[in-house]
């Protein structure tokens, strides 16, 4: 059942048939809220809140408190008064004018705020008492230490020691990795940095546990009481 | 498509003394309101691809009514005032659903639940504003906003124009870009515009 028809007559009997939308019946009463009204007219006061508007967003209720505002003339007003405020204060800042009643750029250096002891202590270097958490390490130390930080640490990767032991290590792992031996951990690691500086392979030794008993007593304190230390010599009955 | 007179509803009931009717609270003006408009309202709503046609033509007419009583002007004010509710409640309803945009065929809602009406001359409708609606969904929102409002509601371009949000200019504009768009979905598709009818 197909009909030619020109692009015209298709336009108009879609258009027709457009408007014939609304010849369905008349939709469900789903509401009881509208049947109440259909029935008996609309209560006092309202039927629901399904027909009254819903609830204005908070930020719509504010932008409409500010756009009230701004309609009354004290809105304007104060609005006036706050933009011209604001450029007296940024030309006074920028030097432009002079306010008396406000204070000057050079004397805010020398202000409370900025001359706090933290401050003072700041600019005072590492051997001071600065409120950062370096400060607290540097006070630790014996008097004069200048900490971590220091020159000491610069001459410790100066000498001979570290570069020393370094250089040693740096050769095994060479050797290792070019004499093919069997993986042993160092290998691998020699063999992912090989160029790693002799002072910095110092590092890696220390984290080695054959390491640990050239460290001194440092591994011995963390034992907890009781357990035997592996080196001490076992007393038997 | 003929103007009414301003001063008539649809079914050519004098509006002026419906409107006065429900000033005065009478259940039989509500429902005469309710029978006239609430049918181009449905229709709206589900060619605009409402998820649920009949439940939000439900809450536009009752806020229509709970606000009736402050309403002035004529006929086409109010036909005006009715779809720009219906359309914001559109609007709300796709918020809620997650800015979803869901379709919804005559045929997927099932029939209209009509009293005592011809089966087949219900189908034969349903069939039709099934395939009008799903051809008004290809167009795009605006432009099928604008046939819809200037075929279904009946309304004008200055009328459209204040429930869009837009110029007069622009709603024309639009309204010439969906009827050509039209042209180029009813060619294409080749479908007969009087199967419908002729089943």
């Amino acid at each position: 059942m197909r009909t030619e028809h020109s692009t015209e007559d298709r336009l108009a009997a879609f258009l027709h048939q457009l408007g014939q939308l609304d010849d369905l019946p008349r939709p469900r009463v789903v509401r009881p809220e509208l049947a109440v009204i259909l029935e008996h007219g609309v209560p006092a006061g309202g039927s629901s809140l399904l027909g009254t508007d819903p609830p204005k967003p908070r930020r719509r209720k504010m932008l409409t408190v500010l756009s009230t505002a701004l309609t009354t003339l004290t809105g304007k007003v104060v609005l006036g008064t706050a933009i011209a405020a604001a450029g007296v204060g940024a030309a006074h800042s920028a030097g432009v004018v002079d306010v008396p009643g406000l204070p000057d750029n050079a004397p805010a250096v020398e202000s409370p705020a900025v001359d706090t002891p933290a401050s003072d202590h700041a600019e005072d270097g590492p051997g001071g008492g600065a409120s950062d958490g370096r400060g607290a390490a540097d006070d630790s130390g014996a008097p004069g230490d200048p900490g971590v930080d220091g020159d000491e640490v610069s001459d410790r990767a100066t000498s001979g020691e570290p570069q020393e032991d370094g250089k040693e290590f740096g050769t095994s792992i060479a050797e290792d990795a070019t004499s093919g031996t069997p993986a042993d951990g160092r290998v691998g690691a020699g063999a992912e940095q090989p160029d790693v500086p002799a002072g910095s392979a110092d590092t890696g030794n220390e984290q080695q546990p054959d390491e640990l008993p050239e460290s001194g007593g440092t591994a011995d304190e963390h034992i907890p009481d009781g357990t035997p230390a592996t080196d001490a010599p076992v007393d038997r009955p | 498509m003929a103007r009414r007179d301003k001063s008539t509803t649809p079914d050519g009931e004098a509006f002026a003394t419906l409107l006065a009717a429900t000033h005065s609270n009478a259940p039989w003006a509500f429902e005469r309101l309710f029978t006239t408009y609430a049918p181009r309202v449905r229709a709206y709503l589900r060619a605009r691809g409402s998820a649920e046609p009949e439940e939000l033509t439900n809450d536009v007419f009752l806020a229509v009514f709970n606000s009736l009583r402050g309403f002035t002007g004529d006929e086409a004010a109010f036909r005006s005032w009715i779809f720009t509710i219906a359309r914001n409640r559109l609007i709300d309803e796709r918020r809620r659903l997650g800015r979803r945009v869901v379709t919804v065929s005559a045929g997927a809602v099932g029939p209209p639940d009509a009293v005592g009406g011809d089966v087949e001359t219900e189908a034969l409708v349903n069939i039709t504003s099934d395939w009008v609606t799903d051809q008004l969904a290809k167009l795009a929102p605006d432009q099928r906003d604008v046939l819809l409002l200037r075929i279904v509601a009946d309304c004008t371009i200055d009328q459209i124009a204040r429930i869009l949000g837009k110029r007069p200019g622009a709603v024309k504009a639009l309204q010439r870009r969906g009827l050509a768009a039209l042209r180029t979905i009813l060619d294409r598709e080749g479908v007969p515009l009087d199967q419908p009818a002729d089943v």
